[in-house]
């Protein structure tokens, strides 16, 4: 009788023991979701709060997010992605890992965790951090302050590029999506998140500025090589879903793509044509009525778009576009803006070339790619930059922000983390927003709230977080 | 010299002649029995005589003759104190239904098969009280919900348990896709029996009535028996044709003044109704051709067109005393109202039994059903595939013809969104093919006369291939993409049982039964998704690009053992107590054995007091207390690795695995279980029946009260545990209700008979309580933040998005432009109806019968997506009236901001108003209350008479009018049918909101039915 009973074991999912076995799916069974939300809601959300982008009315979808105006299912979405989706399953692989002596493997798991993390605090800021993801002792997490997140990131991806040995071969190597388990890349790849979290701390924390100066005397990503990139395909069902949101939903009777949801901001515009910056027709094309070389930009929050509007290139929206984590331009720029500010040694030499360096980077990347520019008017860009040494303090910094600013174009995240850093660009609260101020932050996620007492006091979006401050 | 006296016997109420009654000249042997045409004639010798007649279930009549010139038609009464009407209980127990001790309804052939349903769940619709019936549209084969005594567990598990022939049978509604991205409606396995196999329905209403099939009918059990050959009849054939037509119930009232447009022009890019005003003026339509801008009314109407229903069963049966065996066969073919949907459903059914020896006797039967569904159109949401939402957003100036596809099979989309609606129903289908097997082997020993055993093996066996496509150039899906899905499902029951009747002195009866049971479960689903076709129209995965197999399986098994005892005094008296312990594969092994009782009794105080009099003729008492345990589904206690299929993107954007070459995994997202114990379920009625003038009326009264407790929820979990849910054992609910039916016979007459069957049920459902500092628990969710929740204290209710409110007035508040402004998310009510109530009046006169049903349910709010879009768009009638004149919101205050407000006086145009008032995310302006009446069903038949009929070579033949969902005779929403359902068959909300759903249809024709 009882053996007849004994039938509850699901034959199409593996157990614990299983999963120890190869635990690298457990990674690759992360990564595309953390992508895809990236993608085609978080980054673009963020971009069109920095307003490089905006959906000038093409769908409601789009133009709520650009007033501020965020759907309870992105929130919660979003949210889940990245704990339930994301932090869960590289925390059961780091623990499960360690359980078998695998430390190049927990630190991979770490590392990822780290990256999850910096997109939530920057997002929400206060977060469940030290009591998340333990249901067993914590099933209603207290959320920590955003100073202790970020501190407790800085001590895990320490102690993640502490583990990591790559003479030892025991690593996640196909499975690994980014870096095909190469250990080098991902202490470069933990340096370069660590450089990320200082440049938001060094003001605020007594201990960042060391360990700024610290971070910069180890490997960093400063070649492509080294980027942290997660690559898109041809093939339908591995593309970039901001390309598929095209293609599914604004084709021609011929079926391509006809035209785009999200529209050249005119601050961007204005900014680029100022600048004579080439990478303008590489980010964005002519509407379908414009002249050759018009370029229109929309009113962030409007409706206001027209067939002559500027709209998001194709060069961008294609179906092997990959999702950029950190590249090598950022790091350059950072070390720029940190000698400006005097957070590590260097001369404004030193920053000029790094800025320069940064920018040929990124001109450079779209090589071989849609939208490569020619070399005549890359080097007549790099020529036209302004010569740091001879601006003052904040306008050399403003050259520096300025080339993050376009650099990180679609990079959303990261983006709208150095817009709050440093306040720039300047910009104006969108039309029709939800509130008076520029957005700040995302509001809790309503599942947490209507699970989880321990949920702080609601805060407007507009409400700046403490790196900020 | 004798005398003749002569005569017919008949029913006193259904005026039908009585065959077989037995007339006797008092004191002496002399006798004879009426003929089939109840006639009867005895020669007698000498004057006074007393006649008596007597025939089984009637009341004995004496009558005096004096002369054989006073020879007499007779009319016999049943006799309701002698009701010996046996109704088929739990485990196909026959009983009496005096000895029981809760509330059953039996419904027989004939009120089953009135009008052919394609769905056998309808045709229970408004006949039974207690008993709910939802359909969820017009599509062909489409799924209908059941619920007993209303919802009680929270789990979403609430239909009862189908057993046909005493073995229970699958009811499963599988979806493909949901509501949410698009879904087609498969149907529900119920809805496959074949009504023309069906002799009768018992409906077993609670767990006191079903304890005894264990945890599975803890929400009440439909009982079906088959037909069998009948002792008596050496051949009998029976062939009965249908043919209804059947047309949609209800469209949407549109203006038909406005194009296509905003803000009063003329714009080909915009779907909806707030362009100009049309007066034949010249513009460029979708097509790019100049044309006469002009109104087509009828332009969805158009697109529709007219279902036929064929259904034709032949029925051989024969029957000795010690053999039977009866075949079946029924042919149904139906056209729907959409283009290109057929259904063909072919039923064979084979039932035969032998009397071995005096000791053996054995039963087969078998029952095979080959359906196939084709173009079921998509419902829901966010799918360019969902056809009702596009055509009811198509403008007034778009003629059907125009959207017709070219001559080369290309399509000429309606906007750069929007697939013509003849591109989706024929280039992209949804298909169905089904083949079952229901059926089972029987083996009965009877050592004596009060012992049996019987032992059965039942299976049922469906599998199920599902196919859907999208051609290429769908916009949407550019390059095409098709779905290939096989599903298997099996269910295995065994049992053994015993069976003890006995005597044991003048006065007493024992009943016994004791049985085991084994069933076992095993669902297997694989499907495939293809997509990127490289040759369209060839629908085999090696001609897509990209291919994504998914598996599923599951197995469960549970183990009964029951017993069953009772005790009858004096025949007014019933004790009946039962016990049933269940082991089930699916709870942790120290919990898996559950036991639950019942205990109830019937007593028929007429009988017992010899109460029974001219007024009051019958009356029963009977109370009942019972427990049920109920399990929950397999591999829910292990925590668990799946792989991974799918990539959420949002905006349906997903991706799928491999990525790249590699393969994915992630861990389960709810925390398992610690311990898990079975739900219970305890049950409560008293009722009473009563049956006053000879039976003339009669009524049936029920009240119970259920608590269903410890149920397995899976409860939210704060996310950033790392789960989304946790299962738990938590949450009580509620149901406490009355029951009544009653049946009249306002008017009778020798030649004319009006009979009126009622029935009304009254049902209230009340979260107790969900898990500790659990204030919501979510049912299901639709659009713009409207969600069913479960919330302590209350029934299921809407939650969405309101206006907002001045706290003093309660009046809407309107910004400084006019504009309503937006509340909080608030519970709008429940979305269960106050009461539903039933009423079949039948008519006899000759041989001419009509009957009809009407349908009634009151109250409970829906949410209707297609009302709330219709005004948006400015296509509903509505927004069409005095569109030139602007409007002032006169129940709005304005917001002053400074938390003033000032009565408004801000006119703004119909656009802006509608466009702002029913907008999807105010759940509140489109939330109507669901209320119906509803003419259901109509049958007149003529018989011919028995006379015509000896000098054919038929022995019987009827020939009948029949309507279905003739007319909705009140409704309170509208533009829409308030029986359509965004949420299939298998949801608890299913009913409470609605998107995009088929029209109803309403279908009427003839049937003719011939017996040899």
């Amino acid at each position: 009788c009882d053996d007849a009973l004994d039938v509850n074991k699901d034959p199409l999912a593996a157990d614990q023991e299983q999963v120890s076995e190869n635990l690298g799916v457990l990674f690759s069974g992360i990564l595309p979701n953390i992508c895809s939300n990236r993608v085609v809601e978080t980054n673009i959300n963020t971009s069109m709060w920095v307003q490089q982008i905006v959906s000038g009315g093409s769908a409601e979808v789009f133009l709520a997010p650009e007033r501020y105006n965020l759907s309870p299912f992105y929130l919660d979405n979003t949210w889940s992605t990245f704990y339930v989706t994301g932090l869960k399953n590289a925390k059961m692989g780091e623990e499960l890992a360690l359980e078998q002596g695998m430390e190049n493997t927990a630190a991979q798991f770490i590392l990822l965790q780290a990256f999850i993390y910096y997109h939530i605090t920057y997002l929400w800021e206060d977060a469940p951090f030290t009591e998340a993801v333990q249901p067993n002792e914590f099933l209603e997490p207290e959320y920590d302050s955003q100073q202790v997140v970020l501190k407790g990131m800085l001590d895990r991806i320490e102690k993640a590029i502490g583990m990591i040995n790559p003479e030892k071969l025991e690593r996640i190597s196909d499975e690994d999506l980014i870096f095909r388990g190469d250990l080098e890349k991902w202490v470069k790849f933990g340096n370069s998140l660590k450089l990320r979290l200082l440049m938001t701390m060094a003001d605020k924390d007594s201990e960042a500025k060391a360990k700024l100066k610290d971070v910069l005397r180890q490997p960093l990503i400063v070649n492509y090589e080294d980027e942290a990139q997660f690559d898109y395909f041809q093939s339908t069902n591995n593309s970039n879903q901001l390309w598929k949101l095209h293609n599914q939903y604004s084709v021609d009777s011929s079926g391509n793509i006809s035209g785009s949801f999200f529209f050249a901001s005119e601050g961007i515009i204005e900014m680029m044509q100022r600048l004579g910056d080439p990478r303008l027709s590489v980010y964005f094309d002519e509407g379908k009525d414009a002249q050759p070389g018009q370029f229109v930009g929309v009113k962030p929050g409007s409706t206001e778009s027209y067939t002559v509007s500027t709209v998001l290139s194709l060069n961008i929206i294609r179906p092997d576009y990959p999702d950029r984590w950190i590249t090598s331009s950022e790091v350059f720029f950072f070390v720029a803006e940190a000698i400006l500010k005097g957070w590590v040694d260097g001369t404004v030499t030193e920053a000029n070339q790094y800025l320069r360096i940064g920018v040929e980077r990124a001109l450079d990347w779209f090589d071989n790619k849609p939208g490569s520019m020619t070399i005549a008017d890359k080097q007549q860009y790099i020529r036209s930059l302004p010569d740091l040494n001879s601006l003052p303090k904040d306008k050399a910094l403003e050259a520096v922000y300025t080339q993050q600013y376009l650099e990180s174009f679609l990079r959303g995240v990261y983006s709208f983390v150095n817009m709050r850093r440093n306040k720039f660009p300047n910009l104006s609260v969108p039309e029709e927003a939800l509130v008076d101020g520029l957005i700040c932050r995302l509001p809790w996620s309503p599942d947490s709230e209507a699970s989880n007492p321990n949920v702080p006091a609601p805060r407007t979006v507009d409400e700046p977080m403490w790196f900020q401050k | 010299q004798s005398s003749k006296i002569e005569g017919t016997v008949t029913d006193y109420l259904t005026k039908e002649t009585l065959p077989g009654v037995s007339i006797s000249l008092k004191g002496t042997t002399n006798g004879t029995i009426t003929n089939l045409d109840g006639y009867y004639s005895l020669d007698v010798e000498s004057f006074p005589v007393t006649l008596q007649f007597q025939f089984i279930g009637y009341k004995t009549v004496e009558i005096e003759f004096s002369s054989a010139e006073n020879s007499a038609d007779v009319m016999l009464k049943e006799d309701v104190q002698q009701l010996n009407e046996v109704v088929v209980t739990a485990q196909q127990i026959e009983r009496e239904k005096r000895t029981l001790g809760y509330a059953v309804t039996t419904l027989d052939k004939d009120e089953i098969n009135k009008t052919g349903e394609t769905n056998f769940v309808n045709s229970l619709s408004g006949k039974v009280a207690g008993v709910q019936v939802s359909s969820s549209g017009g599509g062909l084969g489409s799924s209908s919900r059941i619920v007993i005594r209303g919802t009680s567990s929270l789990s979403g598990n609430n239909q009862p348990l189908f057993v046909v022939d005493g073995v229970p049978i699958g009811n499963s509604n599988i979806s493909s896709g949901d509501g949410i991205s698009g879904a087609f409606d498969a149907g529900n396995g119920a809805g496959e029996i074949n009504p023309a196999d069906i002799e009768s329905v018992t409906v077993l209403k609670g767990a006191s009535a079903a304890a005894l099939y264990g945890s599975r009918a803890a929400n009440g059990a439909i009982i079906i028996t088959t037909k069998r050959g009948k002792v008596g009849s050496k051949l009998s054939i029976n062939y009965s044709t249908t043919f209804r037509t059947e047309e949609p119930l209800i469209m949407p009232d549109f203006q038909n003044d406005y194009s296509q447009g905003l803000n009063g022009k003329y714009d080909n890019r915009f779907l909806n109704g707030w362009g100009a005003f049309i007066e034949g003026q010249e513009v460029e339509d979708f097509n790019g051709n100049i044309e006469k801008l002009t109104a087509y009314p009828s332009n969805i109407d158009d697109f529709y067109q007219r279902g036929n229903l064929f259904i034709n069963s032949i029925d051989l049966s024969s029957a000795s005393e010690t053999a039977d065996l009866r075949l079946g066969i029924t042919t149904h073919n139906q056209t729907g109202i959409t283009p290109e949907s057929k259904l063909g459903r072919y039923t064979i059914s084979f039932n035969a039994g032998q009397k071995i020896s005096k000791l053996v006797s054995a039963r087969f039967s078998v029952n095979y059903v080959n359906s196939k569904n084709d173009g079921i159109v998509t419902q829901g949401g966010n799918s360019p595939n969902v056809l009702t939402s596009l055509l009811y957003g198509i403008p007034r100036n778009i003629s059907h013809e125009k959207m017709k596809l070219n001559e080369d099979g290309s399509q000429n989309p309606l906007n750069k969104f929007t697939n013509s609606p003849y591109w989706i129903i024929e280039k992209n289908k949804n298909n169905t093919k089904v083949d079952r097997y229901f059926g089972f082997v029987q083996m009965d020993l009877k050592p004596n006369e009060w012992l049996g055993f019987t032992g059965r093996l039942g299976l049922d066996h469906r599998n199920e291939k599902r196919f859907r496509n999208s051609s290429k150039g769908t916009i949407g899906i550019n390059e095409g993409s098709f779905e290939d899905d096989r599903i298997d499902q099996k269910e295995l029951t065994a049992s053994i049982m015993a069976n003890v009747n006995r005597k044991l002195n003048e006065d007493l009866v024992f009943t016994a039964i004791l049985g085991t049971e084994y069933n076992s479960r095993v669902f297997e689903r694989i499907l495939n998704t293809s997509e990127e076709l490289s040759i369209d129209g060839i629908y085999a995965p090696d001609n897509a690009l990209s291919n994504t197999p998914n598996k599923s399986y599951s197995e469960r098994v549970t183990m009964g053992a029951y017993g069953d005892l009772s005790l009858t005094y004096r025949n007014y008296l019933t004790l009946n107590l039962t016990g049933r312990n269940d082991w089930s594969s699916t709870l942790p092994v120290d919990n898996r054995s559950y036991f639950y009782p019942s205990a109830n009794m019937s007593f028929i105080f007429t009988d017992a007091f010899s109460w029974s009099n001219a007024y009051l003729s019958y009356g029963k008492v009977r109370v009942g207390a019972a427990k049920v345990g109920n399990d929950t589904a397999p591999y829910q206690l292990d925590f668990r690795f799946f792989p991974v299929t799918e990539i959420y993107g949002q905006y349906g954007l997903d991706n799928t695995y491999p990525w790249n070459g590699q393969s994915g995994y992630r861990a389960s997202n709810t925390i398992p279980p610690q311990t898990l114990k079975p739900e219970s379920q305890i049950t409560y009625e008293i009722g009473t029946e009563l049956q006053f003038f000879d039976g003339r009326f009669g009524l049936d009264l029920t009240y119970y009260h259920i608590r269903t407790k410890d149920q397995i929820l899976s409860l939210t979990a704060p996310p950033e545990t790392g789960y989304s849910r946790i299962m738990k054992n938590v949450g009580e609910t509620e149901n406490k209700g009355v029951e009544l039916m009653l049946n009249t016979a306002p008017l009778v007459t020798s030649s004319f008979s009006w009979n009126v069957l009622l029935n009304f049920s009254k049902n209230n459902f009340k979260v107790v309580e969900l898990a500790e500092g659990v204030d919501k628990l979510t049912i299901a969710s639709g659009f713009g933040g409207l969600t069913v929740e479960a919330t302590p204290g209350e029934s299921l209710g809407i939650f969405g998005g309101t206006f907002k409110r001045d706290p003093d007035t309660g009046r809407p508040l309107v910004d400084e432009n006019g504009i309503r402004l937006e509340g909080e998310n608030e519970r709008l009510g429940s979305i269960n109806p106050d009461f539903t109530f039933g009423m079949t009046n039948s008519f006899q006169w000759k041989g001419i019968n009509l009957s009809f049903l009407i349908d009634w349910a009151q109250g409970g709010l829906m949410y209707s997506s297609t009302v709330s879009d219709l005004r948006t768009s400015g296509l509903a009638y509505e927004t069409g009236v005095d569109r030139d004149m602007l409007i002032i919101d006169s129940e709005a205050l304005v917001d002053l901001g400074d938390g003033n407000t000032r009565e408004n006086d801000i006119a703004i145009s119909p656009e802006d108003f509608w466009t702002n008032y029913s907008k999807s995310t105010i759940t509140e302006a489109s939330l109507f209350d669901k209320t119906f009446v509803k003419l259901r069903e109509i049958k007149i038949s003529y018989s011919l008479p028995e006379k015509l009929l000896q000098r054919m070579p038929i022995r019987m033949l009827t020939v009948g009018l029949e309507a279905r969902n003739l007319a909705i005779l009140y409704k309170a929403i509208p533009h829409i049918d308030p029986e359509t359902s965004l949420f299939q068959s298998s949801s608890d909300a299913s009913g409470a909101i609605e998107m995009g759903g088929l029209p109803s249809t309403r279908s009427y024709g003839f049937n003719l039915k011939v017996g040899f």
